[in-house]
């Protein structure tokens, strides 16, 4: 009787250990915008025209200042002048408030684009974005079907 | 007897004043020593630069003019003999250290004013930032780089270009962009007066009776026509801070 207690207890104490060991072993990476920005630009194929811009011009220039927007924030943008071509990621508590931000943005860039550069305004008109709670993503490329599928990509994982 | 001693003492006192007031008529029994020195500057940095003599070949030639696609018309129609002259379309601020200058693909405006060796740096951006609710952000990018012109070019004189008011802009009605215009203007004024660097009003040589750019002046409502070019140019050029008219030296 006290042997097939020791063997049960053993064997229960064993089979928690394992869970709990493989309980360890499933930690979930931190999400990067920065990464996850750079993964977007090579799905779309737009590795050799963009550049990252600082982060700190990202807050100024998207997010007027606002530094409690975003806990973390990635921009590319087109290296080509007057190519409005952009790919944003945005970590936020508050999908709303990004999303607000953008809006104006691209009205912004919008109504200088009508000045400068017309043939950039269908872009901008039609810029993708997808979220999920916690990230807001911007595309804005030529491609705009391709730029829907790799959002929605990107913002489900 | 009495007499000539009055007579005596009368001459004895005026000897005696006439002395005093040698000594204290003549400015040359003093040291310069005894004089505190101090160099004043007269100038209102939070004026406007009043206008002035002309300036001539020879400051232009020690000059570098840049900003946003409205110095483009500078660049494009303007007849002075500027030592460099650039301009970028779309120039956001922002993106200063990123955007390339038109007609110089591998440069960047921030390059430029970095390499200059320009004694006179005008600046003028703005327009394409006009539709942000606040400038708190951009007025901070603008000291970081008015802080970077200081460290770099320490002797140059430095003008940012107040925004003129352009007869139209896309995506702000005409009050709206009065009030844009007012909140620019007054974060360039501030920037000037903070930096003891120099800002620009063109208003008074572009405007009509209306307040708004002149319509000869102006293509698209916003760009220079070759005339505007020529006006924005008229007025710059008679608008030159010349530190001899401010500076004095004052002997106490």
């Amino acid at each position: 009787m006290l042997k097939k207690f020791v063997s049960s207890l053993l064997a229960v104490l064993l089979l928690a250990g394992c869970s709990a060991g493989s309980a360890k072993s499933e930690v979930v990476p931190a999400f990067s915008a920065s990464e996850t920005a750079l993964e977007i630009v090579k799905d779309l194929e737009l590795t050799e025209s963009m550049e990252e811009l600082k982060q700190k011009n990202v807050i100024r220039m998207i997010f007027q200042g606002a530094e409690d927007v975003v806990t973390d924030c990635s921009v590319y943008r087109s290296k080509n002048s007057g190519n409005s071509d952009t790919i944003g990621v945005f970590v936020t508590r508050d999908n709303e408030a990004v999303k607000e931000y953008l809006d104006t943005y691209l009205n912004d860039i919008k109504a200088q684009t009508e000045t400068y550069y017309p043939e950039e305004v269908f872009k901008i008109s039609n810029a993708v974005i997808e979220e999920k709670e916690g990230v807001v993503i911007l595309v804005i490329a030529e491609d705009i079907e391709k730029a829907k599928r790799t959002a929605r990509i990107f913002a489900n994982n | 007897m009495k007499k000539w001693k009055i007579l005596a003492v009368c001459a004895l006192m005026c000897g005696c004043s006439s002395a005093v007031s040698e000594t204290e008529a003549d400015g040359s029994t003093a040291q310069p020593s005894d004089y505190a020195c101090r160099v004043i500057n007269y100038y209102d940095y939070s004026k406007p630069v009043p206008e002035s003599a002309p300036a001539d070949d020879a400051y232009y030639a020690d000059s570098f003019f840049g900003g946003d696609s409205r110095m483009g018309g500078l660049y494009l129609y303007g007849t002075e003999k500027y030592g460099e002259i650039y301009y970028t379309t779309s120039l956001n601020l922002f993106l200063i250290d990123s955007m390339t200058v038109n007609d110089y693909p591998d440069e960047t405006m921030l390059t430029l004013l970095e390499k200059t060796d320009k004694k006179h740096i005008y600046l003028m951006m703005g327009i394409n930032e006009i539709r942000q609710k606040s400038f708190d952000a951009w007025a901070d990018a603008y000291q970081e780089l008015i802080d970077t012109l200081k460290q770099d070019h320490p002797d140059a004189d430095i003008y940012l270009i107040a925004t003129y008011h352009p007869r139209e802009i896309s995506g702000l009605d005409d009050d709206e962009l009065d009030v844009q215009l007012e909140k620019v203007n007054t974060k360039i004024r501030e920037l000037a007066e903070n930096n003891l660097i120099y800002y620009i009003d063109l208003d008074p040589g572009i405007t009509d009776e209306t307040g708004l750019m002149r319509t000869d002046y102006t293509w698209d409502g916003l760009h220079m026509t070759p005339e505007g070019a020529r006006a924005v140019e008229a007025y710059i050029k008679k608008h030159v801070y010349r530190r001899s008219e401010y500076v004095k030296e004052v002997c106490e």
